[in-house]
């Protein structure tokens, strides 16, 4: 299907792609880059420019749709891991999350609440309301207790597919629910609690 | 538009039923001409607007925080009737003074969201649903008495057409993940009441067109692990006000057209090598070596020596005692002339002269160079690269990252399959404290809701078709 960008933000029109380039309303290209688990700067980044702001366009779409849910009343949705640049001779595992978070297909998102903590129960409900009505290419629920306290935090990886200057896209539109890295549950979103 | 119902038979046949009804006060009187009111959300019931009687709650829009960041205020109680004064218009911004005790505040709200709202506990909420954008034609003052936080998610430019000037009372953290540039047009000075530390986990340069004056009160220590090189196409003096000592392990090389060196006393010694050449004089007042002579592995000699050696002073001595023995003898001779016995004395001029210091032999050369305050230094710097892995900190993350991780970063990391799996990664992470051991092995202990891949059903909290006021163009009578 062919993809109908807005004008004002589509990427193909810009002249140069920076950090300031708007790819939404409120929505520039830096929201993707400065994230707490992805600090990386656009010099520093090999891919295509281009490219990288096409892929990271219908993310900056998924986050205007979500600001008009209104389940964002009393959350926010924050890129909490956003384009990935490995370290200095840092092997990526091909198709993994990091690879194609280098190109901007794959950016990792929270819902934070007004605690500032990340909400279990709106992310389920976000993720399920992107499952149903977003285009992607891949949506995965994330659980996992990294951190040393044990407590569970809850992600959202939405995965994009490549987006040619033609803007001529195809969604496969998968679904899973990982739990610490491992496949918890294939093609359903699952809420869990520790 | 009438305002009553004179001459509705003829404005009926002028303009029709369906018209002039949908566009006057219909005969029922209560209706709402125009079709706004009551909202559905009033339909069978008392249209006293559902905030004033705290039915409902009319907030500014401020979402959640972000991460560690709180937008928590204090909970406001409902509003009572007939406390609250509320204006709502058909699209739905709203004015609310609440007069209610215990949760009095006030309220102006665009239908977006965006809007002011003075809490009862005096909290003034501030929401911008889009562009922010605040004008001062003169002075701005702002006082915070506790705490703030700005989070930006965008870039940040700060333009000042003056002086910038910020006085802080406790520290100044800054960390930022990539480059820091500072463009000073002039001078920069910093002044530094007690120490400054600098780690470089990279390479560091700098660049000086004018002169560099570094003055330094009290000492100075330099510990290099790899080669030091100095270039100076100028002079270069050091001068110490008391001892300039320099060793090396393998060579110690001074090279120049003019070499010089001068002392009250000096000392070149070695166990083999030159001193000396083609057009060297050498003073001294003793030269010694090792007896033998030449062949012999003694001191020898070579050119011409002016002057007489020992040996040829004794010798010559022990001739004059001959040639005086001999006078002696024709002096006691019964015919013979008498000599002069008395012009050369047996004594010889020659006085042993004590020299200095002890010949510098292989074991006093050895000693003296490897040790003594003199001796050769055997520099040690970081023989166990422990300072450095202690800086980079690669080796602690199998080259993953050269700092420690936040959870942010670390959750990031183990994305990738092939770091998950990475025990020396995990489990240094682990052991540092910084990642939940238990990880691996911690279960969910409850499944909630599942939703599967087929879509859900959803009924819409609000009304397709936008705002009611929007729906006036789209609402017939027939």
């Amino acid at each position: 299907m062919i993809y109908l960008a807005d004008p004002l933000y589509n990427p193909e029109f810009s002249s140069s792609i920076t950090s300031s380039t708007k790819l939404g309303p409120g929505v520039t290209l830096a929201k993707f880059l400065g994230s707490k688990g992805g600090r990386v700067q656009l010099e520093q980044l090999t891919v295509d420019k281009k490219q990288l702001a096409r892929n990271l366009y219908l993310h900056a779409e998924v986050i205007k749709r979500s600001g008009e849910s209104s389940l964002l009343e009393t959350c926010r949705l924050i890129v909490s891991e956003g384009v990935y640049k490995p370290f200095q001779g840092e092997m990526v595992t091909p198709e993994s999350y990091n690879d194609t978070r280098q190109t901007g297909r794959t950016i990792i998102y929270q819902v934070i609440n007004r605690k500032g903590e990340t909400d279990i129960s709106k992310s389920f409900e976000l993720a399920e309301y992107w499952k149903d009505y977003l285009q992607y290419d891949l949506l995965a629920l994330d659980y996992d207790t990294y951190d040393p306290s044990g407590s569970l935090t809850t992600s959202i990886i939405l995965t994009m597919p490549e987006v040619p200057s033609s803007f001529d896209i195809k969604f496969q539109r998968g679904v899973l629910t990982s739990y610490n890295g491992q496949l918890l549950s294939l093609n359903e979103l699952v809420e869990v609690e520790v | 538009m009438t305002t009553n119902l004179n001459d509705i038979t003829k404005r009926k046949t002028i303009l029709g039923t369906g018209q002039e009804e949908s566009r006057g006060i219909p005969r029922s009187g209560f209706v709402d001409p125009t079709g706004e009111f009551p909202n559905e959300e009033y339909y069978f019931s008392n249209n006293v607007n559902k905030a004033a009687k705290g039915e409902t709650t009319n907030r500014v829009y401020t979402g959640g925080g972000d991460y560690n960041v709180s937008v928590e205020v204090s909970e406001q109680i409902p509003s009572r009737y007939p406390y609250n004064q509320v204006t709502e218009t058909p699209s739905g911004h709203s004015i609310e003074i609440d007069d209610t005790p215990g949760g009095e505040r006030v309220l102006i709200k665009h239908r977006t969201g965006a809007g002011i709202e003075f809490r009862s506990d005096g909290s003034v909420l501030f929401s911008s649903r889009n562009k922010k954008v605040e004008v001062s034609g003169g002075d701005d003052v702002v006082i915070v008495e506790g705490e703030a936080t700005l989070v930006y998610k965008g870039n940040v430019n700060v333009k000042v057409s003056g002086d910038y000037n910020l006085e802080v009372e406790g520290n100044i953290n800054v960390t930022t993940a990539g480059n820091k540039v500072e463009t000073i047009h002039r001078n920069h000075k910093v002044v530094i009441d007690e120490n400054q530390n600098t780690t470089v986990k990279g390479s560091r340069g700098k660049k000086v067109v004018g002169v560099n004056t570094e003055t330094l009160l009290s000492d100075n220590f330099s510990y290099v692990k790899g080669n030091q090189e100095n270039e100076v196409k100028g002079d270069i003096k050091f001068n110490s006000g008391a001892k300039l000592i320099t060793t090396a392990v393998e060579e110690w090389v001074a090279t120049s057209k003019i070499t010089s060196l001068a002392g009250d006393t000096i000392s070149a010694i070695g166990v083999t090598g030159t001193i000396g050449g083609h057009q060297v004089d050498h003073y001294g007042k003793t030269f010694g070596g090792p007896p033998g002579g030449a062949g012999n592995g003694g001191t020898t000699h070579y050119g011409t020596l002016i002057g007489k050696a020992t040996e040829a002073i004794t010798s010559d001595y022990a001739n004059r005692a001959g040639t005086a023995k001999q006078a002696d003898a024709a002096k006691s001779a019964p015919n013979g002339s008498p000599g002069s016995p008395g012009k050369y004395e047996t004594k010889m001029p020659y006085e042993q002269i004590p020299q200095t210091g002890p010949m510098p032999t292989t074991p006093l050369v050895n000693s003296h160079i490897s040790s003594g305050t003199y001796g050769i230094v055997n520099v040690q710097v970081d023989p166990e690269d422990k300072l450095l892995n202690e800086i980079i900190k690669t080796d602690d993350y199998d080259n993953l990252i050269n700092r420690d991780p936040t959870i942010h970063e670390i959750r990031s990391k183990l994305r990738d399959p092939a770091n998950l799996n990475n025990s020396t990664f995990t489990g240094n992470l682990v052991a540092s404290g910084k990642l939940n051991s238990k990880f691996k092995n911690t279960p969910p202990k409850k499944f909630k809701r599942i939703s599967g891949v087929k879509n859900v059903t959803k009924f819409g909290s609000r009304q397709l078709g936008n705002a009611p006021h929007e729906k006036r163009s789209k609402r017939f009578k027939l």
